[in-house]
């Protein structure tokens, strides 16, 4: 899809301030329509402030968030209604709801294996992650936040909710932002990258294209690395492991691509250092 | 969304209206209990007596009245306690317990606006809660209008007796609710709102008792002229009596009543029985005429009923009109 699309979600030197200090600071981005986006970032590094924020349950201290469309929000703790059977949740998505799939909700519990009558309380962590997930896909959502989604799931949960979502964003183009501090459990769902420090924005774009823009080196202490920008080194003994943005060509004879949660690791490291 | 209002709070609901049955089956079985001890005989007999003589000869009805004063009492309390209970715990958690328990983050995710999210829920409880207020209100006044309990008619307008009637009631139960959830936003916590519901309930009609209500119009002096005593027989038995004195001779009320009392003292020393002509001379020589009391007539009972509605209705209404703005203050 071309820029003339425009943006499914848009930040404009967003900021939150709770009680003095800054969740979120000077936040700016822009995510196309169909992509998946994985936020990530350090615990505290602003990304359920910066869904919630999106999802416009609070109003930014400064700055502005646009989304396009209608936004399925999943929050962190998956509230949901304990009381309720998983049908009255349903039912409950469709009340409150102007846009309802019933039958694609239904679809989805019985292929999550949710009981209908089941209580909400009684369903484990993982299962309750997964009828809120329902909930949130059930109204067709043009844009689709989801913070910690396949945080209580165990793994084949986790596959099948990545399949579900993906399912999902190949047949609507529904825009996907999901959070989650376990990068390996992103790497092959998301497209894009979206990387929060300590409120700020520390690096966002295309997942290949930064992987491309990026390189692991292992070369002697010392070394020169020309004009490319080191973003972590670990020193050894003898030799250096860094990882480096690229200024220009890769002329780098030992050098190889870094892995996605490489990647992810090395910036969220740095800024631990600093 | 009517659906989601209902399904989140009808246990409570169906709580309130449980404890509104049983109260107002308590009030009706005591009441027609009462009026099986008239015989139709003695009803007609009543009749031509003086109101404050009232069935003097029905024993039976008094031994029993006296026998269920204490149950009475009790299901008086209750009725006035039903607005109470209804705002701390129905209006209280309403929307504390969403915050607690973050499903607020799920509710107003959702596509319908914040504001229908809350004015839906809201008309839904405050019609199930007047409709219960209704029902225990309208036994009450049936019990004191029937035939078995006149005398209770005369007290209506009287404190603990006006608050249990209908109309006074449902404007407690609007205000109750309405604090309640006005506390439930603004603490988000579910046991500090209901404190704050109960102290405020009771607090808010207690003043209302002590300093609103008895000037909603100008009470009247009612005198009985020292040389004409036989018209104590014709007080009005409704009315609600706000203090005792005496009055002047342009028929105002004397407040000052230790001097009153200081001149009568004089006049009763004069030689002569209290009330004969020296004596009433003497008294207006000080300036009294007779004894009187500062009253409202019980025909303003209806007046007064409306007015304290109008009074909490309004107070309720500031109430949700408050917890609207602030809901769309923290949320968009």
């Amino acid at each position: 899809m071309g820029s003339d699309v425009g943006f499914a979600v848009r930040a404009n030197r967003l900021g939150m301030r709770y009680r003095g200090t800054w969740a979120l600071r000077d936040c700016s981005f822009e995510l196309a329509p169909g992509t998946v986006t994985a936020l990530v970032g350090a615990n505290g590094a602003g990304k359920s402030t910066l869904l919630v924020l999106a999802a416009g349950l609070r109003r930014p201290t400064e700055g502005t968030v646009e989304v396009r469309g209608d936004v399925g929000f999943v929050a962190q703790e998956k509230p949901l209604y304990r009381g309720f059977t998983v049908a009255e949740t349903l039912r409950f998505g469709r009340a409150t709801n102007l846009t309802w799939d019933q039958d694609y909700a239904e679809h989805l519990v019985g292929a999550a294996r949710l009981p209908l009558d089941a209580k909400v309380g009684r369903l484990s962590g993982g299962h309750r992650a997964r009828l809120a997930l329902v909930l949130a896909l059930g109204r067709r959502p043009d844009v689709l936040l989801l913070d910690e989604p396949l945080s209580e799931m165990d793994p084949v949960a986790r596959e099948a909710t990545a399949g579900t979502l993906m399912v999902a964003v190949a047949e609507t183009g529904v825009t996907v932002v999901l959070s989650s501090h376990v990068i390996a459990e992103l790497d092959g769902m998301c497209d894009h990258l979206l990387l929060l420090d300590r409120g700020g924005v520390r690096l966002a774009g295309d997942v290949d294209e930064l992987i491309d823009a990026h390189r692991v080196v292992v070369a002697a202490r010392g070394a020169d690395f020309g004009d490319h920008e080191v973003v972590t080194a670990r020193e050894g003994e003898r030799q250096v492991t860094a990882l480096l943005r690229l200024a220009g060509p890769p002329d780098l004879p030992e050098a190889s691509p870094p892995a996605l949660h490489e990647l992810v690791v090395a910036y969220l490291r740095t800024g631990e250092a600093a | 969304m009517i659906w989601v209002a209902w399904r989140q709070h009808r246990a409570v609901l169906l709580s309130l209206a449980a404890y509104a049955v049983v109260f107002t089956g308590l009030v009706v079985f005591m009441h027609v209990r009462l009026a099986s001890q008239l015989d139709a005989e003695e009803v007609a007999a009543c009749f031509g007596q003086a109101p404050d003589r009232f069935c003097e000869d029905a024993k039976g009805y008094w031994d029993l009245r006296a026998r269920l004063f204490n149950l009475d009492e009790l299901a008086r309390a209750a009725v006035f306690g039903f607005a109470a209970l209804a705002g701390a715990f129905v209006g209280a958690p309403m929307f504390a317990r969403e915050w607690e328990q973050r499903t607020h983050l799920l509710a107003l995710s959702q596509s319908i606006s914040p504001r229908r999210w809350f004015t839906t829920r809201v008309a839904v409880v405050l019609a199930a809660t007047v409709l219960g207020a209704a029902l225990l209100g309208a036994a009450q006044w049936w019990a004191t209008m029937s035939l078995a309990a006149p005398l209770d008619v005369w007290k209506r307008l009287q404190p603990r007796y006006f608050e249990a009637q209908p109309v006074a009631l449902i404007g407690y139960t609007l205000f109750a609710v309405a604090l309640g959830i006005a506390a439930g936003l603004l603490l988000r916590r579910t046991l500090p709102a209901m404190a704050v519901t109960l102290v405020g309930v009771l607090g808010a009609v207690y003043a209302v008792r002590m300093f609103a209500r008895p000037n909603y119009t100008t009470p009247v002096v009612a005198t009985i002229p020292f040389d004409d005593p036989a018209q104590s027989a014709s007080i009005d038995p409704g009315r609600w009596s706000l203090a005792q004195g005496f009055s002047d001779l342009d028929g105002r009320f004397v407040e000052d009543e230790e001097a009153a009392y200081e001149a009568l003292s004089r006049c009763e020393q004069l030689p002569g029985e209290p009330g004969d002509a020296r004596y009433v001379q003497c008294a207006a020589d000080s300036g009294l005429t007779g004894t009187a009391n500062l009253v409202h007539p019980g025909s303003r009972f209806w007046a007064f009923q409306f007015i304290e509605f109008g009074l909490f209705a309004l107070a309720a209404a500031a109430l949700i009109a408050l917890s609207l703005w602030w809901l769309r203050k923290r949320s968009t």
